[in-house]
């Protein structure tokens, strides 16, 4: 019996006006979609590979251990392979992380793409089309799902055999989701098939687990939302009233409430602008600086020398022992400048870290804010239906902050790698000469004399030494995210949705129990 | 007659539910929308005004020392300005750069300085372009779709049919009266909301603004009459009240939610930037050519003398010519990057919404329009510094001066007379240039959709 009703109701759908224009609208679009993100993506790995390759050369031409790690190393985070599917964040947080030994990653604005300007337009995705086009089409679907029967004297005449109420509402539910069902799945597997026809997207087993799971929590919430045009079309008497209804429900919760969510914890949770923090960044900077400059001007005055022994010397400046790289210098030069060093950089670590807390403080504050406008979206099925999607594409900005935590911990394991190699606080951070080969000016003086002693003992200059060999170095692990935390981030709305739906259909139920199935009734 | 058809058509909408829920959902959004934008405005105004101060400090500190610390070694902070027309369209300027490090030689960034926050998702702000883009035309689509077939299966066409009235008014009429319907909500909520907004003293509207704010009415009659006309013809079109309902409300989404987000997306497809190293290569090169090139015309001893940065004793022309060699291609990089986006807005002019929106963004000057704006002006500051050093500088220019750098370097400029930065928002006549296409745009598709309207209509089978 409950068979017969889902035929009935699935072909009395697939016979209709709104399933052709729903079926043939929908497959256009996701078609037209999944082109320009592909495209869109394989853009974006292309910059990917390209920038990734331009730091390895540059890693791989480092001479002394200042070019890895005073020289600002950029880590980059490969695109999400499913971010055609749900962009989420994956293209409004950045997408790399540079790092020194005196600067902490931080989370910045406007970086994510070639052009930061892009910012200015919207942008769509395939979870986007499911949340807002066939969130429409199923409340189309569903407004005359009862009261079109009534109206048409049908349901009276259905009920008045020895049909369960219960039965008739399992059949219309399930003949109407088969048809939206149908669309969607037809539209996906259309967009997974040029999506793999494209030779920069390779799934593997868990990507297409992530996939199984976007496409289930797109049904769970299409169904929610069929459930509850279900409810309106059984509590209104005509089918033109429960449409308007629901209508209005989708533009206001669908469309203009994030909108609005995203406002709202702006004020209730204010955060400072940028600009004061980087204000206070900066004043941190300078007072490091002075602190250097006070230290150093006390008791480290430069020693007399001559500019002739000295070759390829990059320094913060003339008359400070801060060294980058030397080539050449004479052995009392070279002992100053490891001084300097020794004290200086300390310090700048320091202050890195304090530069970092007040930046960890901001990012805080963003992120209170955006997990209080979260909560609020949640009063929305379509944000918390986007929320999961994004957690299971890995586009969330849980998944980016990760990015951002793994980048901290590699700046540390970097350090101790440096260090371990003794290339911090000791000549090897600015130079290659072993420390037993310097000579003192009165010894370069004597050279300079015997023919081309003196240029022999210098040398040629950077070019002539070869690249350090900072293979061993720790690698940077890009993805750790599991299947299994995606889930536990999106546990929350994920519950959300699935209680909906019983909810909905509960009240779908008890109302249908009460309702007149009369022809106006 | 046709006063009694109008005021039959407004009756016969103002007893449906979906006027009763539109009226008040737009009004509610609306001045929602202004106490919105009083509150955003007045944090950006005291962080611009903050931030302006603090810039203005630190110039007239560096001034005191000397023309060097002011404009070559160190950086003037520049804001853009936050955009009192900005609850009309707020255009994304929040996720836009809204400053620069300027000094007279060099323009560095943008950079961001506003209370934006990456970790909010990229929504669109609740403006008069939101409401009037996207809800009203939603409420315009909704209240047309069924004006002719409905009142052919109420059988009450037939009725008004059969009376001595010319078919262009019955159509005229139901066109009218939904256009009254529609304004009324707008001029409604749009009042309070500007009650609100110039209630709060904070936002000092002048003349052009009402004219902005005047343009932007108009346009927003000319769209949402688009939709107007749309619902009627797909109502004229199919039979069933039911189906044109579906097909209009399935082509609104096309239109209005579909079209512009894609179309943006679709920008990179058909122009994609200049390779980023290329240009840092063909700067660079610029800039050695320029070196190269000046020393070879003014030969002299000390020019080998190069600090990176125009320090006291160097020649002055040779640091402004590498400068300028560098910002050749910098700049013209910056401006492919606001072209791609304005591409972007193009492509989405194939619907009317984004017509629309393109139309109220240039009307306000507001997002890219504003960004471009300030990034010109910002370039124009920076010449306008580089000036004022030449016009201080007592030396030959050409060549330098190593011999008196002591002298030099002390050289100071009065705080008075250094020109500030402040942005220039873009008036009127500016705006209302870009926007006339647009508007023209707008305004033939009603011309083309009445046409077609009344053409089906006349031949129209009421029964």
């Amino acid at each position: 019996m409950l068979w017969t009703i889902t035929k009935k109701q699935l072909l009395i759908n697939v016979l209709s006006y709104r399933f052709v224009v729903g079926f043939v609208l929908c497959q256009v679009l996701f078609v037209l979609a999944t082109l320009i993100l592909v495209n869109d993506y394989e853009e974006r790995l292309q910059a990917y590979g390209e920038a990734v390759s331009r730091e390895e050369e540059r890693i791989g031409q480092a001479r002394v251990f200042s070019d890895l790690i005073r020289e600002p190393l950029i880590l980059h985070k490969p695109p999400a392979k499913l971010s055609p599917i749900c962009t989420g964040f994956e293209k409004t947080l950045a997408n790399e992380a540079s790092l020194t030994y005196y600067k902490v990653p931080e989370l910045e604005v406007g970086r994510q793409e070639k052009n930061a300007l892009l910012a200015a337009l919207r942008s769509i995705d395939l979870v986007t089309v499911i949340q807002l086009v066939l969130g429409l089409l199923v409340l189309l679907f569903a407004h005359d799902a009862v009261s079109g029967e009534r109206e048409r004297g049908t349901l009276a005449l259905a009920l008045s055999g020895p049909l369960p109420r219960h039965t008739f509402l399992l059949g219309q539910y399930l003949g109407g989701m088969i048809t939206i069902a149908a669309i969607f799945l037809v539209g996906i597997l259309l967009a997974l098939f040029l999506m793999k026809r494209s030779p920069a997207v390779s799934l593997d087993h868990t990507d297409w687990v992530r996939l199984g799971l976007i496409v289930l929590i797109s049904l769970v919430y299409l169904s929610a939302l069929y459930l509850l045009g279900i409810t309106a079309s059984i509590l209104s008497k005509r089918s033109t009233t429960s449409l308007v209804v629901l209508l209005f429900f989708w533009i206001v919760f669908i469309v203009i409430f994030p909108n609005l969510t995203s406002a709202l914890a702006a004020r209730l949770k204010p955060v400072p602008a940028r600009g004061v923090v980087s204000e206070r960044a900066s004043l941190l900077r300078t007072e490091f600086w002075t602190r250097v400059h006070a230290e150093a001007s006390r008791d480290l005055p430069r020693p007399e020398h001559n500019f002739d022994y000295i070759k390829d010397r990059r320094v913060y400046s003339g008359g400070l022992a801060y060294p980058m790289r030397i080539f050449y210098a004479p052995r009392e030069i070279m002992e100053w400048e490891l001084e300097g060093l020794k004290r200086f950089l300390p310090i700048e670590i320091q202050y890195a870290d304090k530069i970092h807390a007040v930046h960890a403080d901001y990012e805080q504050q963003l992120g209170a804010q955006a997990r209080l406008a979260r909560a609020l979206a949640r009063f929305s099925p379509a944000w918390s239906y986007y929320n999961t999607a994004s957690s299971l594409a890995g586009t969330d900005a849980e998944t980016q902050l990760a990015f951002l935590d793994r980048a901290r911990r590699y700046r540390n394991q970097l350090m101790d790698y440096v260090s371990s190699k003794d290339g911090l606080l000791s000549y090897r951070f600015f130079s290659r000469r072993e420390p037993r080969s310097f000579k003192s000016t009165p010894e370069l003086d004597l050279l300079r004399g015997q023919g081309d002693r003196l240029e022999q003992e210098i040398g040629q200059g950077w070019e002539s030494v070869p690249p350090l060999d900072l293979r061993d170095r720790p690698p940077f692990n890009h993805s750790t995210f599991r299947v299994r935390d995606s889930l536990l981030n999106a546990l929350p709305d994920l519950v959300l949705l699935v209680f909906l739906n019983l909810a909905f259909f509960l009240a779908a139920h008890v109302c249908f129990l009460r309702t007149d199935v009369r022809v106006g009734g | 007659m046709s006063l009694d058809l109008l005021k039959k058509e407004i009756l016969d909408h103002l007893l449906s539910l979906r006027l009763i829920l539109a009226f008040v959902l737009i009004i509610v959004l609306l001045v929602a929308s202004g106490v919105l934008f009083v509150m955003d405005y007045r944090a950006q105004v005291s962080d611009y005004n903050a931030q302006v101060n603090a810039n203005l400090a630190i110039l007239s500190k560096n001034l005191s020392d000397s023309i060097f610390q002011a404009f070559s070694w160190s950086r003037q902070n520049i804001y853009r300005r936050p955009n009192p027309l900005g609850f009309l369209s707020e255009g994304k300027e929040k996720d836009l750069p809204n400053a620069y490090r300027v000094s007279a030689f060099r323009l560095q960034g943008p950079d961001y300085s506003l209370r934006g926050n990456p970790l909010l998702g990229d929504f669109d702000a609740l403006d008069w372009s939101f409401v009037v883009g996207i809800v009203l035309s939603f409420v315009a689509i909704l209240l047309a779709s069924d004006g002719v077939n409905g009142e052919k299966q109420n059988g009450t066409l037939r009725l008004v049919l059969s009376n001595p009235v010319p078919r262009a008014r019955v159509l005229i009429s139901k066109y009218l009266s939904t256009m009254i319907l529609l304004t009324i909500p707008l001029a409604v909520g749009g009042l309070i909301g500007l009650l609100v907004i110039s209630g709060s003293g904070l936002v000092p509207l002048n003349g052009q603004d009402w004219a902005k704010i005047g343009l932007a009415l108009g346009v927003s009659v000319l769209y949402l009459s688009v939709f107007v006309l749309l619902g009627l013809l797909l109502s004229t079109i199919l039979k069933e009240s039911q189906a044109s309902l579906i097909v209009s409300l399935l082509v609104w989404v096309t239109l209005v939610i579909v079209i512009p987000s894609g179309a943006s997306l679709a920008s990179k497809f058909w122009y994609s930037l200049p390779d980023e190293d290329a240009v840092v290569r063909r700067a660079r090169h610029g800039m050695q050519e320029a070196f190269d090139n000046h020393d070879k015309r003014y030969p002299h001893k000390d020019n080998w003398i190069v600090s990176g940065q125009w320090s006291p004793g160097e020649s002055l022309a040779k640091a402004i010519a590498i400068d300028q060699a560098q910002d050749r291609e910098l700049f013209q990089y910056e401006d492919s990057k606001i072209r791609q986006v304005r591409l972007g807005q193009q492509l989405a002019r194939t619907s009317p919404a984004g017509l629309f929106q393109s139309a109220v963004l240039s009307i306000t000057g507001s997002g890219i329009h504003h960004y471009d704006n300030f990034t010109r002006q910002a370039r124009r500051y920076r010449d306008e510094l580089r000036k004022l050093i030449e016009e201080n500088y007592p030396y030959d220019r050409v060549y330098p001066h190593f011999e008196v750098r002591d002298d030099i370097s002390s050289l100071k400029v009065d705080y008075q007379v250094v020109p500030k930065f402040e942005e220039k928002l873009m008036t009127v006549r500016e705006g209302w240039s870009k926007a006339i296409w647009d508007t023209g745009l707008l305004a033939l598709l009603n011309l083309i959709l009445f046409a077609a309207t009344w053409a089906l209509f006349l031949r129209y089978d009421a029964r």
